[in-house]
């Protein structure tokens, strides 16, 4: 049983004319079923085609900015340029699929820097070169390093000179050969400190000036204000607040805490909204003028020109209205006229009754002299609880000179910062000297070290193994490309003034 | 195609393209302008690894023409293993790692396929023909089987009827082979010979040859169902009858056959078949050795061997489409891979100028 066959029954088990005979069944079915995989991949793109859905020969899908014209190529490509880069070997990186001009018809054009070289050996930048579409990159604008650091690895300006950055910039890290230098703030107030001369600018000089001696970098604000005073607070041995401020509900609280009580920030979570005297200041700082005569009674936090039409108006008409009123009959002004509108016909002329304008006159010379008092006890050299409290104010000879506060609300005009990203940590960590500062000059900024704590290179397997990695540490995660020398306003601002705090109006 | 030394060399040049191709990468990927398949770089990536691409599809094309001297089929199958593989390598330099749009995707897809069953295709190659010539002996060629199974069920037929009478059974498929295996095996010396043997195997046999053909004979009285045929009555005349088994049961053999032999037998039979499995079969055949007398056991021993050839052929079936299977996903998916390559180069290379 089961014995191996003969080689005559092998034979035997083969039809005879078998040798003559096509064997390639298998063939023909592999090719049958390879022309049906053919025809459903031409059918796939031959209704992506009919539809009009040409990204689906896209590279790759678009940025979301330009998911509204992923299906129209022409958009922006205005030559296919393979076949020509292969045929120009000598410079292919100067031959581009893309024209500026495509990108100009929507975008905005903004320099860099006004000292740029064009760029990179060609007669100009080109917008792709540095944004990459079909990459899948839901955002555009956030580059690359590389691209970067093509110029400011060995940075090379129209003026010839560097002075002003860095000759070499290759990282973020600190320890890398050509780290990203010390924020300019920082490294001018930490120079100041020195004694040294202060370097490059950056713009700090904006924000920030050299005192009065100059001696040192601060902050230029004009504005008397005490954080070490606003967050002191001291607890019984229960644990109860007994020294605290309080809040606009009466309530003792715990400053040092409620950074957020005055520092807001805004819609977009970026940025602090300015201090505002009326909803973060007056509640424990009320402007009393006359607390005897008028107790409770505020002037409005306005400039020194309309808080003295304020207070004439309170007085001065007041002091006629009182006049006004000890005379029979209601209706007259201050001469004794009466103010209602006579009816047309031979009018009845009245009289100045000498009396009455000798009161009149006497009660406004005293009402003139109240303002005054008050006034100079706003202003004035006395006015320890008024605005000089807080302002600036100069005698300009004829009148009282409130100088603008000058707050900046950008320190680092050169840089983009998300408070909100950084909500999950205490505002001391960054702004650490902030409890012990007692002066507006002191600048609470925090120094690059800090911001490196968290932000590090993207983790390779050695920094993997140290799990020293974290947030994003890219150029782009802090910079701006376009508009960084001020050629587009929303980009850079100048530390802008508020119209509610300044004030350089006369008025004795 | 087996793996083995002869590989080697294929191996040491993929292996120092391979090398050369990488340094390039590096070396381009870290400059500033970053990687892109459009680039001056990347196009010559692109070049290279469908160039391999090429030459590795080009093999079936050689098969076509096999007599032409342009390199033996082993240095064409070579090629298309190694270049082929070589060629992913290269044509993931060419897209930077990146997937891409849709037909890129497609691309990838297609390419993973074919890489991936070519490997598995590979590596069955490697294994699956010593597996045939250990557990198949009796292997033959895979377009054969429907003609061994019908040769099988008609030789299997002839022996049945000739000892239990004629087989009242559709026979199609077996008498359509018949005149092939009586050829082979020297049956027939004259034209009519053919008509004879069917005849006296099946109960209503088709005309298979004219009536004119041969000198006519008498047809021999036909037997009634059950009664044993002239050359088996002889045989048991000249034997004396076992007491203990008086009755010959051949109607219980014809059943046996036609019920459960035979159609195991067909081209058409299920490899899960109780016979295909040696224990089952064996067992089978034990009982009916049992049941039938002795005279029947050589009967029985024929019916054994052709199922255990038809288990035979089963598992070569099995082992035939694992061996050819996998070609059912790489050869189509190469085809589409095609077609997605010719519309990525035009679409890429813009060599239809038409407005979009």
């Amino acid at each position: 049983m089961n014995r191996l066959p003969s080689s005559r029954e092998l034979s035997e088990r083969v039809e005879i004319d078998f040798p003559r005979r096509s064997r390639r069944r298998l063939r023909r079915r592999l090719a049958w079923v390879a022309l049906l995989a053919v025809f459903a991949t031409a059918a796939w793109i031959g209704s992506e085609w009919r539809s009009g859905q040409h990204r689906v020969f896209a590279a790759g899908g678009v940025s979301t900015a330009h998911r509204m014209i992923e299906n129209d190529c022409g958009a922006c490509h205005t030559t296919w340029a393979p076949l020509e880069r292969l045929a120009n070997w000598v410079d292919p990186g100067s031959i581009r699929s893309i024209d500026n001009s495509k990108c100009l018809a929507c975008h905005d054009r903004a320099l860099h820097h006004r000292d740029q070289v064009p760029g990179h050996g060609h007669d100009g930048l080109s917008c792709a070169e540095c944004h990459r579409e079909h990459r899948h990159h839901e955002r555009l604008a956030r580059v690359e390093d590389r691209q970067c650091l093509r110029c400011h690895s060995d940075l090379k300006t129209t003026s010839g000179s560097t002075s002003t950055f860095v000759h070499s910039l290759t990282t973020f890290e600190a320890d890398g050969q050509h780290p990203h230098p010390e924020f300019a703030l920082k490294r001018i107030l930490l120079e100041s400190a020195a004694g040294s001369r202060p370097g490059p600018e950056h713009g700090v000089w904006k924000v920030g000036d050299a005192g009065e001696s100059g001696s040192g970098f601060r902050d230029r604000a004009r504005l008397r204000f005490n954080h070490s005073a606003h967050l002191k607070v001291e607890k019984n041995s229960k644990g109860e607040l007994v020294v605290g401020l309080r809040n606009s509900d009466g309530r003792t609280v715990d400053f040092s805490k409620n950074c957020n009580s005055c520092h807001e920030s805004d819609e977009s979570g970026g940025y602090m909204r300015p201090v505002r005297f009326e909803s973060h200041c007056r509640a424990c700082h009320p402007l009393l003028f006359d607390n005897r005569n008028e107790p409770g009674h505020q002037v409005p936090h306005v400039t020194a020109d309309l808080i003295r039409g304020w207070l004439t108006e309170k007085y001065t008409l007041g002091a006629l209205e009182q006049a006004g009123s000890r005379s029979p009959g209601s209706a007259t002004d201050v001469t004794g006229r009466d103010s209602r509108r006579p009816f047309p016909g031979p009018a009845e002329r009245r009289t100045l009754d000498p009396a009455m304008a000798r009161d009149v006159l006497g009660r406004v010379q005293v009402a003139e002299a109240v303002v005054q008092q008050h006034v100079h006890t706003l202003f004035g050299y006395e006015a320890k609880g008024g605005c000089r409290y807080c302002h600036e104010v100069t005698d300009a000879g004829s009148h009282w000179r409130v100088e603008p506060p000058g707050i900046p609300d950008r320190w680092m005009i050169h840089s983009r910062f998300r408070h909100g990203s950084h909500r999950l940590m205490r505002c001391e960590e960054c702004h650490g000297d902030v409890a012990s500062s007692r002066r507006t000059s002191d600048v609470l900024m925090p120094a690059i070290a800090t911001c490196r704590g968290c932000h590090s290179p993207r983790p390779t397997a050695k920094r993997f193994a140290r799990a020293a990695w974290g947030a994003r540490s890219d150029c782009v995660e802090c910079h701006d490309y376009h508009g960084r020398d001020g050629s587009k306003s929303s980009q850079v601002t100048t530390p802008p003034r508020s119209t509610a705090e300044d004030g350089s109006i006369s008025g004795r | 195609m087996i793996l083995d030394r002869s590989h080697r060399q294929w191996l040491l040049v993929s292996g120092i393209l391979l090398g050369l191709g990488t340094v390039c990468y590096l070396w381009y990927a870290s400059g500033p302008a970053g990687v892109s398949g459009g680039s001056l770089p990347g196009l010559i990536f692109a070049i290279v690894g469908t160039s391999m691409m090429i030459f590795a599809g080009l093999l079936s094309a050689r098969r076509q023409v096999p007599t032409w001297r342009i390199g033996s089929a082993q240095f064409w199958l070579k090629g298309h293993i190694w270049l082929g593989l070589l060629s992913v390598a290269f044509i993931l330099f060419h897209a930077g790692f990146r997937w891409g749009g849709p037909v890129e995707i497609g691309l990838w897809l297609s390419t993973a396929v074919i890489v991936l069953s070519g490997v598995v295709g590979l590596g069955l190659q490697q294994v699956l023909p010593r597996l045939l010539t250990t557990r198949v002996p009796r292997e033959t060629f895979i377009d054969q089987l429907p003609y061994q199974c019908a040769s099988m069920q008609f030789l299997a037929d002839k022996i049945v009827s000739e000892a239990a009478g004629k087989l009242d059974t559709s026979a199609r498929r077996a008498i359509g082979v018949a005149e092939d295996v009586c050829r082979q095996r020297k049956w027939l010396k004259r034209e009519s010979d053919l008509q004879k043997i069917v005849s006296a195997i099946y109960e209503n046999p088709p005309q298979l040859v004219p009536e004119d053909s041969g000198p006519a004979k008498p047809k021999p009285a036909a037997r009634k169902p059950g009664t044993p045929s002239p050359l088996l009555a002889a045989q048991l005349a000249a034997k004396p009858a076992a007491p203990e088994r008086p009755v010959i049961r051949t109607e219980e053999l014809k059943t046996f056959y036609l019920k459960t032999v035979r159609p195991f037998l067909a081209n058409s039979s299920r490899g899960n078949s109780p016979l295909a499995q040696a224990d089952r079969r064996r067992a089978a055949f034990e009982q009916m050795r049992v049941d039938l007398p002795s005279e029947l056991h050589g009967v029985l021993d024929q019916l054994e061997q052709f199922c255990y050839e038809r288990s035979q052929l089963h598992r070569l079936r099995t082992i035939h489409r694992w061996l050819h299977g996998w070609q059912y996903l790489h050869v189509p998916v190469s085809a589409s891979l095609l077609v997605l390559f010719i519309i990525h180069v035009v679409i890429s290379l813009r060599v239809v100028p038409w407005e979009w």
